[in-house]
């Protein structure tokens, strides 16, 4: 179980992480451009001055935001492969698509819930604070 | 339209290789080289003939056979913003290895091959293409396969280092006794490593047998005349070095 499925699983994220720390900088111009985007959605509320309809954007753009990071995640995981050239030998790996695809997607959904959400939603609260 | 130009992706290939034995195959561009490891790695699969490796028949077998071979091909493929050592362990992890066993090997098999343990956590884009390509002989080991397909490992390298790999490669078939299916261009690497050599050319085997037993064959003194004798192809000027 452990060598068949979890550690290939495992390789994924281990991969994805590394690489995501040397690309620090992109990281930060996607989150630059996931919080405009949502303050972008958001001020539609409140430019109606309306909580309830402020509200309702918010939480249509943290799902978007999230689910936009996560797929643009596994795609780009695909690009990145076959732009550096390395996927033949993970096609050539003991690991199933399944496998492939969960660990990809583990990563994407960690690392989605790790950096979008919280700015997201932190900015989010402050443009609300003023209703509640 | 004007005529259809032939080409071959292989049509004529039939050869065996021994357990233990390094098996040369010798051919200009384009002859099929790379598209025969690429099958026998299961990347691509044929469309006729049979392929049996380490007793799987191919496409139903690949998933164990996977487990049991490494792959060194002419471009040493990895993420070159990670280190050799993140590269590895991304490796080991794919094969289910325990990554501390792991990361012994890799040292183990990287100082084996001249890479100085202070350059394990460089970026690999920092590296020359000789220290690549022997990170990619590393990652291609890491589960001590029974078979290793090496596609043109030395192809670009300077001397020095294709002398490292040819070194290795020797001392790993006198040690492990690894089965090694070798492609080049490169006549003397051919002689030097391979017990048997085949001549590949226009997607067919078209000679086979020992350096001594070709040359014999086509009335040449060396391996590149008989080359030229049997295939009736040359090889390009860069690759006979």
């Amino acid at each position: 179980m452990l060598e068949r499925y979890i550690r290939p699983m495992w390789a994924f994220v281990f991969r994805d992480w590394h690489l995501t720390r040397r690309y620090m900088s992109w990281v930060a111009v996607f989150v630059f451009y996931a919080i405009v985007n949502s303050a972008t959605i958001a001020l539609i509320g409140k430019a109606q001055d309306d909580f309830r309809l402020t509200l309702t954007l918010l939480l249509g753009v943290l799902l978007w935001s999230f689910l936009s990071a996560m797929y643009n995640e596994i795609a780009n995981s695909i690009s990145y492969e076959r732009w550096e050239g390395t996927l033949e030998y993970t096609f050539m790996a003991p690991v199933s698509r399944l496998i492939h695809l969960s660990g990809v997607s583990l990563f994407a959904i960690l690392s989605s819930s790790a950096w979008f959400e919280p700015l997201s939603f932190w900015w989010g609260w402050c443009s609300s604070s003023r209703y509640r | 339209m004007g005529p259809l130009k032939e080409e071959w992706a292989l049509k004529g290939v039939s050869f065996y290789v021994q357990e233990g034995e390094t098996y040369g195959l010798l051919g200009p561009n384009g002859s099929g080289k790379s598209t025969l490891i690429r099958i026998l790695s299961t990347l691509l699969t044929a469309d006729g003939g049979t392929v049996r490796v380490l007793g799987h028949t191919l496409p139903e077998g690949e998933r164990e056979l996977r487990r049991k071979m490494g792959r060194v091909s002419v471009d040493a493929a990895f993420y070159k913003k990670l280190s050799p050592r993140e590269n590895l362990l991304y490796a080991a992890q794919l094969y289910g290895l325990e990554p501390r066993q792991a990361e012994k090997r890799a040292m183990q098999i990287l100082e084996q091959l001249g890479l100085e343990s202070r350059r394990f956590n460089d970026h690999i884009e920092e590296m020359s293409r000789g220290m690549q390509q022997k990170i990619a002989i590393a990652r291609a080991l890491l589960i001590n396969p029974p078979l290793l397909l090496l596609d043109e490992p030395t192809t670009g390298l300077d001397p020095k280092s294709r002398r490292d790999v040819q070194a290795f490669l020797e001392d790993l078939r006198a040690r492990e006794g690894t089965t090694i299916l070798l492609t080049t261009h490169d006549m003397a690497e051919a002689e030097r490593l391979s017990h048997r050599i085949g001549f590949l050319a226009h997607g067919r085997l078209v000679a086979e047998g020992t350096a001594e037993e070709l040359k014999r064959q086509a009335g040449s003194p060396n391996l590149e005349e008989a080359f030229i004798v049997l295939t009736g192809e040359e090889l390009d000027e860069e690759a006979a070095i």
